[in-house]
């Protein structure tokens, strides 16, 4: 019962319509959860801008709307956590929310978001901490060649081959273009410099 | 000395640009991750390097273009292409799930057409009137303004509760207050990083939490749910649009007034005619917004569109941007050493009515193009979403990148995405986050000003500003209306 | 020729790629200087007054020297951010700094270590002058009026700048200090936006540049009160916007008070580089383009080089964080911090220990 509540089968997320939270069910527990981070939240923000300096008066002084901000927040937090209270959410929540999270974990997909994010971070690390630009002249145009393409292609292979599942070489393929045209575009069209060029 | 710029105008070197422009334009536009913004900054640089009629004539396609082209991946995909694009993307994605993602497409296209329309006739007729409306907008009406589209992020949450629209649009806030605060100079929320003080570009985070979010929601998922191949017609209805001739009329008014105001631009027009429209619809056609309306459709195109026209009424008359892709023509004509100012007319008879031209000439080309690179992306998006997906992810880290030249927004833009994904799990629409993110900054910065000069006078004097108070009636109306009133 | 091959920007991870194989060109590089493109990082974003200028500066550069230069805008942090990005490229003479007032700012208040005079070298192409104008139905006829009033309401009389910290800001208020009077500065993203306060009477007056004001004086929109220069500027109808030093005359040998184009280069690049970069400069300075990009904006051109611009970027920098101080800037750092003299004081203090000026031929 409780498993059920804190998980959505597949199928429901098939029917998905419209922007966020009009297809994905939340629960009461999940509410209550969201409440407690986001009352969290906004004490801490509340925190943080009372400790702001007062150049002049108090009405112009920079903290005042981050507080305001903060201590509506703070009262919509509790107005969720309220209502989701009533509907329901505090009973036992942390076992329901270890049986959701293990719901969750046990889902393939889930899994293959999670090892998504992973790959992401990595990208995303490593293109911002290897620099190099490589400049070859041919006889017509300098051609260029940077460590974010070098980076970029194998991991956009990489990811192309593990959820389109085509042959390896149609994964490069189609890698190896794109990301010649994207950065082409930015470097021979605009002049710009590509990341981690910097 | 109209005509001859209507000749000049009417050349084949000049359609030949604003036909290159527009086309350039609606793909970029159509792009996850790449803005009407980006592109109108990037080419002030390029515009050096072309003659003043082909740089202005390129530029005003690229605008005209990209405006649309946001549409189209918003439609298809569930990615808006460019911020303006969000309200267009909550009703025409579920339309094109069930088969009239052509018909979807076509309206847009038939919206933005006439929005353009409705921003030109008003530009050309009523500079004077429109003007004195838009200086009428000082800090303290700006940030009604700006409070009255924050409020509204209450009622985007389509199917949930307000409350958790509110929730998100504060969370907005609170991230919009990161940086350097524009009156004192005072750092905030900033933990000593000199990165942070320039505060959290709405870009990278609007890349994140729309692109990234939606790869990482929709390509783990068994089989991806991508649009049925059949998208249906794509001719633009014009019967729709008359259908919903009101709806466009008022649409088309908001885009201009709120493209005139300097500050506020696209994005915020296209919200703020999203959500009077279905304040205004019939109570049937309520029922369907959020779930594939095509009045929904008509009110964010046909805003987004019109704002361009009033975008370029302060930037032609004064000098003074409207938003920042007029900005980036104005950058572009200073670079030519053309002064733009209140002297215009008389130092440079012409580029005016050039201008106008140029606008009415992107207009029809986009028409045309659109309906032509329709079929295309249709056929593109409709490739296998593993296909797809993946490939928006280097266009999201170079989109985000690009903006400042500046990899902390790449490493902003992936966490706003992976931020993204959990809100969508417990149930937070994210566009009003995106709506707060835009409208904070303006709110803050116009409040604190507002008060700084506020403060040697009497309270009361709060209350002399006629648009101020009508504001302040409407925001309290939109809290209350959220409040007391659900809607499913 | 690796160096000049890749470019190692960071040094938490070196690739270092060998392609000595392509390395065909000989070794001595100066002589064909430059052999790829140049990127000047400019510190404002684009479309700006600093932004056109440097863009036409460079454009000009360009063509006369036959060079490839990329203009790319990185601003923030009152330009701490451009000036971190070029010190962490290779001091190869390839990345420039697109750099207003010396950068004088960075180190007071954008959180950058780099001296300006002794990390860097500026030149210095020219300047744009403060201006004050009002709207035509001001009750504020002449600058005295402002005067009057603010000592009758201190501190109530409002003026927008360009942001708070800013340029306009420090020369609106070096004037009022030398005024002897205090005035209430209302920030505002930018010059044009400070403009459009003056214009719709948001503020008693707009604060800002000449070239900011003075297509709205020509059109009778605003009516200018008083600008830094030291003399008066008379337009094509008559109009006179006059020199500050008419109504404070113990400021009138300091002027002109203003803002200024440079572009900087590493110091430790190589010299023959800066040498060729310099003398790109001052031609393309010189030229009748650039010259009408100035002339139409009412900026003025005024080179200055070697030591002359290294003393001066010291000079305002000392101006500058004195003037913060006073002013009380959140986040500046006071002149002992940044072991600057008072400006009385500068002549004594120059040359500072450290400070060597570079063998430039023609500054």
């Amino acid at each position: 019962m409780t498993q059920n509540e804190s998980s959505e089968p597949p199928e429901e997320k098939a029917h998905f319509t419209g922007e966020e939270g009009g297809g994905e069910r939340t629960t009461p527990r999940k509410d209550l959860g969201a409440a407690v981070v986001i009352g969290i939240l906004a004490i801490t923000a509340m925190a943080f801008s009372l400790r702001l300096e007062v150049p002049t008066s108090i009405y112009t002084a920079p903290g005042l709307l981050p507080f305001l901000t903060g201590l509506s927040l703070l009262a919509m937090a509790i107005g969720l956590g309220v209502g989701a209270i009533r509907d329901g959410g505090s009973k036992d929540y942390f076992a329901a929310a270890r049986a959701g999270a293990q719901n969750y974990l046990s889902q393939q997909e889930a899994r293959r978001t999670l090892l998504l994010i992973a790959v992401l971070v990595f990208y995303i690390f490593l293109a911002g901490q290897i620099s190099f630009n490589l400049r070859l002249p041919t006889p017509f145009f300098v051609f260029q060649f940077s460590s974010w393409e070098a980076i970029s292609m194998p991991i956009l292979a990489a990811i192309l081959w593990f959820f389109w599942r085509a042959p390896i070489w149609k994964c490069g393929l189609f890698s190896i273009l794109m990301i010649f045209f994207l950065a082409g575009i930015f470097r021979y069209a605009f002049h710009i410099l590509l990341p981690a060029v910097g | 000395m109209l005509m001859e710029q209507v000749l000049l105008a009417l050349t084949p070197l000049m359609i030949g640009t604003a036909l290159l422009g527009v086309t350039l334009g609606i793909i970029w536009g159509a792009l996850p991750g790449l803005s009407t913004t980006m592109a109108m900054a990037l080419l002030i640089g390029l515009s050096t390097g072309m003659s003043q009629s082909v740089a202005i004539m390129f530029m005003l396609g690229v605008y005209t273009g990209s405006v649309f082209g946001g549409a189209i991946s918003a439609v298809l995909i569930n990615i808006p292409g460019t911020p303006d694009a969000v309200p267009t993307m909550m009703e025409g994605y579920p339309l094109a799930q069930r088969g009239e993602g052509g018909l979807a497409l076509g309206t847009a296209i038939a919206a933005s057409f006439m929005g353009n329309w409705v921003g030109i006739v008003l530009l050309i007729s009523f500079i004077p009137l429109l003007l004195t409306l838009a200086l009428e907008f000082r800090s303290w009406e700006m940030f009604l303004l700006a409070m009255w589209g924050i409020a509204i992020s209450g009622t985007m949450a389509s199917g949930e509760k307000p409350l958790k629209g509110w929730i998100s649009g504060w969370i907005g806030l609170l991230i919009a207050f990161v940086g350097l605060d524009s009156i004192h100079g005072v750092s905030r929320f900033t933990f000593g990083s000199f990165t942070l003080d320039d505060g959290i570009s709405y870009i990278p985070l609007l890349i994140g939490l729309f692109g990234l979010a939606e790869v990482l929601r929709v390509l783990p998922q068994d089989s991806p749910t991508g649009i049925p191949t059949q998208v249906g017609r794509v001719v633009p209805p014009m019967r729709t649009l008359f259908k919903y001739s009101r709806a466009a009329v008022r649409s088309g008014l908001i885009g201009t007034i709120v493209g005139a105001i300097p500050g506020a631009g696209a994005n915020v027009a296209s919200f703020f005619s999203y959500d009077i429209g279905r304040r205004r619809a019939s109570k049937e056609e309520q029922k369907k917004w959020g779930k594939g309306s095509y009045e929904g459709i008509v009110c964010a195109e046909v805003a987004n569109n019109a704002n361009i026209g009033g975008s370029m009424l302060p930037t032609l008359t004064l000098g003074i941007p409207g938003n920042a892709a007029a900005a980036a023509i104005l950058a572009a004509l200073e670079l030519k050493n053309v002064v733009v100012g209140p002297t215009i007319q008389t130092e440079n008879p012409g580029l005016i009515f050039f201008i106008y031209i140029g606008l009415i000439i992107a207009n029809f080309l986009m028409y045309g193009m659109a309906i032509v690179l329709i079929k295309p992306c249709v056929k593109l998006f409709s490739l296998p979403q593993t296909l797809i997906l993946p490939m928006i992810i280097p266009v999201c880290v170079i989109g985000a990148f690009a903006v400042r030249l500046s990899y902390f927004d790449v490493y902003l833009m992936l966490s706003a995405g992976v931020a993204g994904y959990v809100l969508h799990r417990f149930g937070f629409p994210v566009a009003p986050m995106v709506l707060a993110v835009l409208l904070g900054p303006l709110a803050d910065e116009n409040l604190r000003r507002a008060l700084v000069i506020f403060e040697d006078k009497e309270w009361w004097s709060v209350f002399t500003s006629p648009i101020g108070d009508i504001l302040i009636l409407v925001v309290l109306y939109t809290f209350y209306d959220g409040i007391f009133r659900r809607r499913g | 020729m690796e160096e000049a091959l890749i470019m190692l920007t960071k040094t938490k991870l070196l690739i270092a790629a060998s392609v000595a194989a392509m390395a065909v060109t000989p070794s001595v590089a100066q002589a064909e200087w430059p052999e790829r493109p140049i990127t000047a990082v400019v510190m404002y974003s684009a479309g700006g007054g600093t932004d056109t200028v440097l863009r036409a500066l460079s454009a000009e550069m360009a063509k006369q020297m036959d060079w490839q230069i990329d203009v790319v805008n990185k601003p923030g942090a009152v330009g701490g951010v451009a000036t971190k990005f070029v010190l962490n490229k290779s001091s190869d003479g390839y990345t420039w700094l697109g750099a207003a007032n010396y950068n004088k700012f960075a180190r007071v208040k954008g959180g950058a270590e780099s001296k300006s005079w002794e990390d860097w070298y500026y030149m210095q192409a020219g300047t744009s002058l403060a201006s004050w104008s009002v709207r035509p139905e001001s009750p504020f006829k002449k600058f005295e009026d402002v005067i009057a009033e603010a000592r009758k309401r201190p501190g109530e009389v409002t003026i927008s700048t360009s942001g708070s910290g800013g340029l306009w800001h420090e020369l609106a208020a070096i004037v009022a200090q030398a005024a002897g009077v205090e005035l209430k500065y209302v920030p505002y993203k930018g010059g044009k936006p400070a403009t459009l306060a003056g214009l719709n009477g948001e503020v008693d007056i707009a604060g800002g540049g000449v070239h900011e004001h003075i297509e709205f004086v020509r059109a009778g929109k605003l009516r200018n009160l008083q600008q830094t220069g030291p003399e008066d500027i008379k337009l094509e109808d008559g109009t006179v916007m006059p020199s500050v030093g008419n109504f404070l005359p113990q400021i009138k040998n300091d002027l002109p008070f203003s803002g200024i184009y440079n572009i900087g280069i590493r110091r430790d690049a190589p010299i023959e580089v800066i040498q060729a970069v310099q003398n790109a400069f001052v031609a393309a300075v010189n030229s009748d383009s650039f010259k009408e990009v100035v002339k139409k904006r009412k900026l003025f051109i005024d080179i200055k080089l070697g030591e002359e611009a290294d003393r001066r970027a010291a000079f305002l920098e000392a101006v500058t964080a004195n003037t913060f101080q006073k002013l009380n800037v959140p986040g500046a750092k006071t002149p002992e911090e940044l072991g600057l003299p008072d400006p009385a004081e500068f002549d004594k203090w120059w040359p500072p220990k450290g400070y060597k000026p570079l063998p430039l031929a023609g500054s």
